[in-house]
C-alpha cells in the first residue's frame, strides 16, 4: 500500500469517528449560530405564518444604538463588575481558609462548593426570602432600604450581583481549591521556612503562583456574568419598576421576544451581545495574561 | 549560629512511628551529615528543626532555647529542599533576596547582600533569569544564595546534590564544605550516600529505621562501627560480614580455618573490609559471582558457604577470575572486628 493511500485510510476514519460529534454541534451549535444572523436582518411578525419584513443591517444600527440597548449593556457591565472581582475574590478566600489543615474542613468544603451546582432559581427564590420586606431575614435584622431592595431603583441590581456572586463563588472556589491542591508544598514552605508573615505569603506567593487559575476564573467568570438572566427572571420581572435597572442583555434578548415580540431585534441583541463578550475576553488574554505565571517548566 | 540538640525526639505519623528516642547535639558551627537508607527519617528530623513538623514526644533546642510551639518563620534557620522550592514566579534576584523582606534592612543593603551571595555562588550573570530558565545545578545553588542571603543561625539542607550528575555532584560538594568553612553556621546535611557524607562531615550521625545508631567522624565510623548496619552501611563497599564459629580460639567460616582470635567458643559474625580479603588457592571456597571494573582496581563478588556474599577488592592488574569461577579466598587482617550474631552489636575485646 502506498503511503498515500494510508493517509487517506486513516482520515476516513478519524472523520468517521468524529461525525457524531460534529453533527451534533453542527445541528445545536453552528446551524442556529449562522441561523441567527439571517434572523437580525428581518424583522419577524410574534406570530408564525406572517411573512418576515427585510430591514438589512439597519435593524441592528438602529437597536444597538438605541437608549434601551445601551442602558442594558451598562446594567449587563456593571453587573459584571460586581460578580467577577467579588465572586473570584470570595471564592479565593473561601478556599485558602477551607485548605487548612484542620480537622472537619471536608464539609465545609462540600458546603462551600454547593453553590456552584445549586440552580439560580433556587437561589433567587432564597435570596427573595431573605431580602422580603415583610417576613426576610435581613430586614429582621433591622437592614433594610425603602422602597425595599428589590424594588429600589439603586439596590435591585447590587441584590442581583449579590445572587451572583454567591453562585459564581461555589465555581471560583472549586477552581481555587484545586489550583491550591496543585501547588508544590515545599514552595509554601520554604516561604514559611523564609521567614514570611502570612500576608506577605498570601500576596507574594500564593497569589503569584495561583496567577493562571484567577485568569482563568476571570475569564470563565466574565462570560458567565455577561449572560447572566435567571435571577432577573425570577426576582424582577419585566413588569417591575426596576426593570430598567435589571434588564442584562440576556434578559432585553428575553424580553425582545416575549413582551415586544420581533426576534429579529433578539437576534440583533444577541449578536451584540456575543461581540462584547468575545472583546473583552480577547482583551482579557491581551493584557491580563501576559501577567500570569505559569509554573510548570 | 546556634547549636541544636534533639532531646529525646519521638515523631508518629499515625500509628507509623518515624523516629524513636532520637538524642543528638549538632554544635555551634559544626557541619553535621546525617546520613541513612531511604525512609529512615532524615527528612523528618530535618523538617522539625525547621518547624515544619512538631515532635510527638521529646524536644528540639536550637540555641539552648526549646522551640516548642515556636513557628518555621521565627525560628532563624534555612532550608534547602531537596527540590529546591525555589519561587517559580520570581527572578533569581528576588529568590535569593525573599527572606531579607521579613528583616529590617533597607532597600540597598538587601540588593548588596542579594548580589553578594549571587556572586559567592558564581550566579552573578543569572540575576534576571526565571527559575525554569536555569539547569538544575544553577538551581541548587540559587537554593543555596537563598539560604545563605540572611546569615540564619542554622542551615538545614536535605540532599541537595541529589539531583545533579556526578561531576557537578563532586564539585559543588567541595563548594558548600568551603562555604560552611566560610560562614561558620551550624549545618545539619541530610544525604542517603555515604561517599558523601564521607567526604564532607565533621561528623557523620548514621540512622537507620528512625533510630539513631552512631555518631562519629567519617574515620570512627568506617574502622570502628557499633553494630553490623553502620558496618555495611558506611564504606565503598561495606564491611563484609561473614558468619563464623569460634572453636579454641580459632575462627572458622563453614569448615575452613581463617584468623586466631582468643575468646569463647560461640556463633559470631566478622567483619572483614574488602582490602583485607585476598582470593587465594586455598581458604574459604566460593563461587565469583559478579565483577565490577573500577579503572583502577577491581571488586570481585564471591558466594560465600552458606548463601553470603563478600566482596574482595583488588588491582586492576592482578589476575581475575572469570564468572562462575571457583575460587577461594583468606582473610588477610589479623583484627577483623566481631559481631554479636544475635544482637549484631560490636562485640570488643
Ligand atoms: N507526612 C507524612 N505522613 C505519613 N508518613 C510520613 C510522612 N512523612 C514521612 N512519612 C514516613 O516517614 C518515614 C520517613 O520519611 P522521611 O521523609 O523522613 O525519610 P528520609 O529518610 O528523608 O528518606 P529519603 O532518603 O527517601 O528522602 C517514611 O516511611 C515515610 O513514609
Ligand atoms: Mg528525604
Amino acid at each position: 500500500m502506498t503511503r498515500r493511500s494510508v493517509r487517506i485510510r486513516q482520515s476516513v476514519g478519524a472523520y468517521a469517528l468524529i461525525a457524531p460529534a460534529l453533527t451534533l454541534i453542527s445541528v445545536f451549535i453552528i446551524y442556529p449560530f449562522l441561523r441567527n444572523f439571517k434572523l437580525a436582518l428581518y424583522a419577524i411578525p410574534p406570530f408564525p405564518g406572517l411573512p418576515s419584513k427585510w430591514l438589512g443591517i439597519h435593524q441592528f444600527t438602529t437597536t444597538v444604538t438605541s437608549d434601551v440597548f445601551l442602558n442594558s449593556l451598562q446594567a449587563t457591565l456593571l453587573y459584571t463588575a460586581m460578580v467577577v472581582p467579588l465572586g473570584v475574590f470570595a471564592g479565593l478566600v473561601l478556599a485558602v481558609t477551607a485548605h487548612q489543615k484542620l480537622r472537619g474542613m471536608a464539609i465545609y468544603r462540600v458546603i462551600f462548593s454547593t453553590t456552584a451546582v445549586s440552580s439560580v432559581a433556587v437561589a433567587a427564590t432564597i435570596f427573595g426570602t431573605l431580602l422580603n420586606p415583610v417576613n426576610g431575614l435581613l430586614p429582621w435584622f433591622g437592614i433594610n432600604v425603602n422602597p425595599p431592595f428589590l424594588q429600589n431603583t439603586t439596590w435591585a441590581l447590587p441584590a442581583m450581583a449579590i445572587i451572583g456572586i454567591w453562585e459564581f463563588m461555589g465555581l471560583s472556589f472549586l477552581l481555587f481549591s484545586a489550583g491550591l491542591q496543585s501547588l508544590p508544598e515545599e514552595v509554601m514552605e520554604a516561604a514559611l521556612v523564609d521567614g514570611a508573615s502570612p500576608v506577605r505569603r498570601f500576596f507574594r506567593v500564593t497569589i503569584p503562583m495561583l496567577s493562571p487559575t484567577i485568569f482563568y476564573a476571570v475569564a470563565v467568570g466574565t462570560i458567565a456574568a455577561m449572560y447572566t438572566f435567571g435571577q432577573m427572571d425570577v426576582l424582577i420581572g419585566t413588569g417591575s419598576t426596576t426593570y430598567t435597572n435589571t434588564d442584562t442583555l440576556a434578559y432585553l434578548i428575553y424580553q425582545s421576544v416575549t413582551v415586544q415580540p420581533n426576534a429579529g431585534v433578539a437576534a440583533c441583541i444577541s449578536i451584540a451581545l456575543f461581540g462584547i463578550t468575545s472583546l473583552i475576553t480577547f482583551l482579557q488574554f491581551r493584557f491580563l495574561e501576559r501577567r500570569v505565571h505559569y509554573v510548570g517548566e | 549560629m546556634a547549636e541544636v540538640r534533639f532531646e529525646q525526639v519521638g515523631k508518629q505519623f499515625g500509628t507509623q512511628q518515624v523516629l524513636t528516642g532520637f538524642d543528638l547535639t549538632v554544635d555551634d558551627g559544626e557541619f553535621l551529615v546525617l546520613l541513612g537508607p531511604s525512609g529512615c527519617g532524615k527528612t523528618t528530623a530535618l523538617r522539625m528543626v525547621a518547624g515544619l513538623e512538631e515532635p510527638t514526644t521529646g524536644s528540639i533546642l536550637i540555641g539552648g532555647k526549646s522551640v516548642e510551639g515556636v513557628a518555621p518563620q521565627h525560628r532563624d534557620v534555612a532550608m534547602v529542599f531537596q527540590s529546591y522550592a525555589l519561587y517559580p514566579h520570581l527572578s533569581v534576584a528576588k529568590n535569593i533576596g525573599f527572606p531579607l523582606l521579613s528583616q529590617d534592612g533597607s532597600k540597598d543593603e538587601n540588593q548588596k547582600k542579594v548580589r553578594e551571595a549571587a556572586e559567592l555562588l558564581g550566579l552573578g550573570e543569572l540575576l534576571s533569569r526565571k527559575p525554569k530558565e536555569l539547569s538544575g545545578g544553577q538551581r541548587q545553588r540559587v537554593a543555596l544564595a537563598r539560604a545563605i542571603v540572611r546569615s540564619p543561625r542554622v542551615f538545614l539542607m536535605d540532599e541537595p546534590l541529589s539531583n545533579l550528575d556526578a561531576t557537578l555532584r563532586t564539585q559543588t560538594r567541595g563548594e558548600i564544605v568551603q562555604l560552611q568553612q566560610r560562614l561558620g553556621t551550624t549545618t545539619i546535611y541530610v544525604t542517603h550516600d555515604q561517599v558523601e557524607a564521607m567526604t564532607m562531615g565533621d561528623r557523620i550521625a548514621v540512622m537507620n529505621n528512625g533510630h539513631l545508631q552512631q555518631i562519629g567522624s567519617p574515620a570512627e565510623l568506617y574502622e570502628d562501627p557499633i553494630n553490623t548496619f553502620v558496618a555495611s552501611f558506611v564504606g565503598n563497599p561495606g564491611m563484609n560480614l561473614l558468619r563464623a564459629q569460634r572453636r579454641s580460639g580459632v575462627i572458622y567460616v563453614g569448615d575452613t580455618a581463617t584468623v586466631n582470635v582468643l575468646g569463647a567458643d560461640e556463633s559470631i559474625v566478622m567483619g572483614v573490609r574488602s582490602e583485607d580479603l585476598q582470593l587465594s588457592n586455598s581458604g574459604v571456597p566460593g563461587v565469583c559471582s559478579a565483577l565490577e571494573v573500577l579503572g583502577s582496581e577491581v571488586h570481585v563478588h564471591v558466594d560465600a558457604p552458606g548463601g553470603q556474599t563478600v566482596v574482595i577488592r583488588q588491582a586492576a592488574n592482578v589476575a581475575r577470575p572469570r564468572l562462575g569461577e571457583t575460587v577461594s579466598f583468606i582473610v588477610t587482617t589479623e583484627n577483623p572486628l566481631f559481631f554479636d550474631a544475635l544482637t549484631l552489636e560490636r562485640l570488643r575485646a
